[in-house]
C-alpha cells in the first residue's frame, strides 16, 4: 500500500494537519471556535456567486472569504463587542449572500455545497504547493512576531501598553485564519478542516503551560492525527475526512482522560 | 529624564456618554498623586486617556513636554507604565512568569542583569517556572510590577493594584512601590477607592465623582472634613 499516492496524500495531509494545529492556537486563545465555520461559508457564497457571474468559482470563494476575515478585527473594534458576535454578523450575512444566490441559481443547487466538501485523495500539485505556501507564511509570522503575538494573546490593553501596534497584529491574525481556511476549505473540506483547528489546541491545552510547547504541540497533533487518521483510513479502507477526524477526538479523549495538566496541580 | 503630566480641561466622552468632565491635573517630575473616587467615578478612564487609549473630545494632555497628537502615541507610551485593573486569564492559560517578565525585556530573563535585579528584590525566583494564571492576587501584581518597571518608565499608572489583594500581600505590594519611588523618583499615578489604602509618600489626592474632581489637596485635609465618607462615596 506506500506507493506514491498514499504517499501524497500522507504528505499533504501532515502539512494541512500542522497549518490547521498552528493556527487553531489563536483560534482557541482568542476563544472564537466558531471563525472556521464562518468564513467556510464565504467561500460557498463566493463561490456561488462566482457561478453566477461567470468567474472561476475557486478565485471568488477565496476573495469573499479574505474580505470576510478581513473586517472581523476592525468591525469588533469599531462596533466594542466580543470577536464571536462579529464572526456570527458575518456568518449570516454570508448565508444571506448565499441563499440569494441559490434563489438566482434556480435548480442548481447541488453544486452548492460542493464549495464545504472537499477531498484530500484529489490534491494535486498547484494544492500542495499552497499548501506549503500557507505553511511558510503562518510559521514565519509566528515566529517573527512571537513576543508581540504573545502580549496580544496575554491581554491587548496590555500590549498596546507595551507600545506593541496591537490592532495591526490583531487584525493580521484574522486574515491568516482566512487565508488557511479558504486555501484548505476545498483541499480537505469543511469537515477536516474545523475538526483540525480546534482538536489539536484542545488536546495541547491539557499538555504544556508554556506558549511555544502549545504552538509545537498544537502543530504535532494536527501532524499526527492526519497521518494516524490517513494510515488507518488506508489500512481498512475509509473515507479519509471521518478517520482523521474520529481519530484525533480518540486522541483529545485520551488526553482528557489522563490530563497531566490537571494532575499536576490536582484538579479533578 | 524629567518628565511631567498636564492635564489641561480635558473633557471626555464614550459611546456619547460624558465620562469625564474638566480635569485639570499637574504633576511634577518626581510626584505621587493618588487618584481617589468611588467605582465608576472615571478613574480608570482617566489613566486609559493618558495611555492614549481614548480619543479625547475637548482639552490637552501634556507627557514630559509633549502633547497627544494622533500620530505619537505609541512613542509616548515608552515613557510610561501601566498597570490595568484587570488582566484576568484562564487559570490554564499557556503563560508562565517568567513569560510575562521578558514582555518588556525580549531576552531570558536570567540573562538579564536588570532583570534578575529585579527579580530577586522582588522575591519572584521560585515563581519564574509557575504558570502565571495559577498565581496568587499579589504574586500576579507583584509579576507585573516587576515587568512594566523593566520598561524604565519615568511615569507609572497603578490601577487599583489593591483590588484583589489581602490586607498583608497589599501591604508589601505598597512597600514595593513606595521603595522604588524613593529610589528612583518617579512619577506616579496611584489609583484606589479605598480612603484607607493611599500611601503616606502621596504627596497630593484627587478625589473624583461622577468624572469631576471634587477635591484637590493633601490626605489630611480630607479626613479633616465633616461626614469625609458620605463627601467621596455617596
Ligand atoms: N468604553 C466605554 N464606553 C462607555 N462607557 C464607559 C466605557 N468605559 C467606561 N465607561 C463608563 O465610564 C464611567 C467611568 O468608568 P471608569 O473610568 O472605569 O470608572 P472607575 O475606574 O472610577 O471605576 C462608568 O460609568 C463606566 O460605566
Ligand atoms: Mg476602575
Amino acid at each position: 500500500m506506500i506507493d506514491e499516492f498514499f504517499l501524497k496524500t500522507l504528505f499533504t495531509g501532515i502539512c494541512v494537519g500542522i497549518e490547521c494545529g498552528l493556527i487553531g492556537v489563536f483560534i482557541f486563545l482568542l476563544n472564537i471556535p466558531f471563525v472556521g465555520v464562518a468564513i467556510a461559508h464565504s467561500a460557498m457564497a463566493g463561490g456561488i456567486w462566482g457561478f453566477i457571474f461567470n468567474i472561476p468559482t475557486k478565485f471568488s470563494a477565496f476573495l469573499l472569504s479574505l474580505i470576510s476575515s478581513f473586517f472581523i478585527g476592525p468591525v469588533t473594534d469599531k462596533a466594542k463587542v466580543n470577536p464571536n458576535i462579529t464572526i456570527s454578523i458575518i456568518f449570516s450575512a454570508v448565508m444571506g449572500f448565499a441563499f440569494l444566490g441559490i434563489g438566482i441559481l434556480k435548480g442548481k443547487n447541488e453544486m452548492v455545497l460542493n464549495f464545504l466538501w472537499g477531498n484530500i485523495l484529489l490534491v494535486n500539485f498547484l494544492d500542495i504547493v499552497l499548501i506549503l505556501l500557507t505553511l511558510i507564511l503562518e510559521i514565519i509570522v509566528i515566529v517573527i512576531f512571537y513576543r508581540q503575538y504573545m502580549a496580544i494573546l496575554f491581554n491587548r490593553e496590555i500590549a498596546a501598553s507595551l507600545g506593541i501596534n496591537e490592532k495591526v497584529f490583531y487584525y493580521l491574525i484574522f486574515f491568516i485564519i482566512g487565508i488557511v481556511v479558504s486555501i484548505n476549505l476545498d483541499i480537505i473540506g469543511g469537515l477536516m478542516l474545523f475538526s483540525l483547528i480546534i482538536t489539536p489546541p484542545a488536546i495541547a491545552y491539557h499538555i504544556t503551560f508554556e506558549l511555544k510547547k502549545f504552538f509545537i504541540l498544537s502543530g504535532v497533533f494536527g501532524a499526527s492525527g492526519t497521518a494516524g487518521g490517513i494510515i488507518l483510513a488506508f489500512l481498512f479502507n475509509l473515507p479519509v475526512s471521518a478517520s482523521v477526524v474520529l481519530f484525533t477526538t480518540f486522541v483529545f479523549i485520551m488526553v482528557l482522560v489522563f490530563s497531566p495538566k490537571r494532575r499536576k496541580y490536582g484538579e479533578s | 529624564m524629567s518628565c511631567t503630566i498636564e492635564i489641561e480641561n480635558l473633557h471626555l466622552k464614550l459611546s456619547s456618554k460624558v465620562i469625564l468632565k474638566n480635569i485639570n491635573l499637574k504633576a511634577e517630575h518626581g510626584d505621587f498623586i493618588t487618584i481617589l473616587g468611588p467605582n465608576g467615578s472615571g478613574k480608570t478612564s482617566i489613566l486609559k486617556t493618558l495611555m492614549g487609549f481614548y480619543k479625547i473630545d475637548k482639552g490637552k494632555i501634556k507627557i514630559c513636554d509633549e502633547t497627544y497628537e494622533n500620530n505619537n502615541t505609541l512613542n509616548l507610551r515608552k515613557k510610561i507604565s501601566y498597570l490595568p485593573q484587570n488582566y484576568e486569564i484562564d487559570k490554564f492559560f499557556p503563560i508562565l512568569t517568567k513569560d510575562i517578565i521578558e514582555l518588556s525585556i525580549n531576552e531570558n530573563c536570567l540573562k538579564n542583569k536588570r532583570a534578575m535585579e529585579i527579580i530577586n528584590e522582588f522575591n519572584l525566583m521560585d515563581l519564574l517556572k509557575k504558570p502565571f494564571g495559577l498565581l496568587s492576587g499579589g504574586e500576579k501584581q507583584k509579576t507585573m510590577l516587576a515587568m512594566i518597571l523593566l520598561r524604565d518608565p519615568v511615569i507609572l499608572l497603578l490601577d487599583e493594584p489593591n483590588l484583589n489583594l489581602d490586607m498583608l500581600a497589599y501591604k508589601n505590594f505598597l512597600k514595593l512601590v513606595e521603595k522604588i519611588y524613593m529610589e528612583k523618583k518617579l512619577t506616579i499615578l496611584f489609583v484606589t477607592h479605598l480612603l484607607t489604602h493611599i500611601s503616606d509618600l502621596s504627596k497630593k489626592v484627587l478625589i473624583l465623582k461622577a468624572g469631576k474632581i471634587i477635591f484637590s489637596g493633601k490626605k489630611e485635609e480630607i479626613f479633616k472634613k465633616e461626614n469625609y465618607i458620605e463627601f467621596i462615596y455617596d
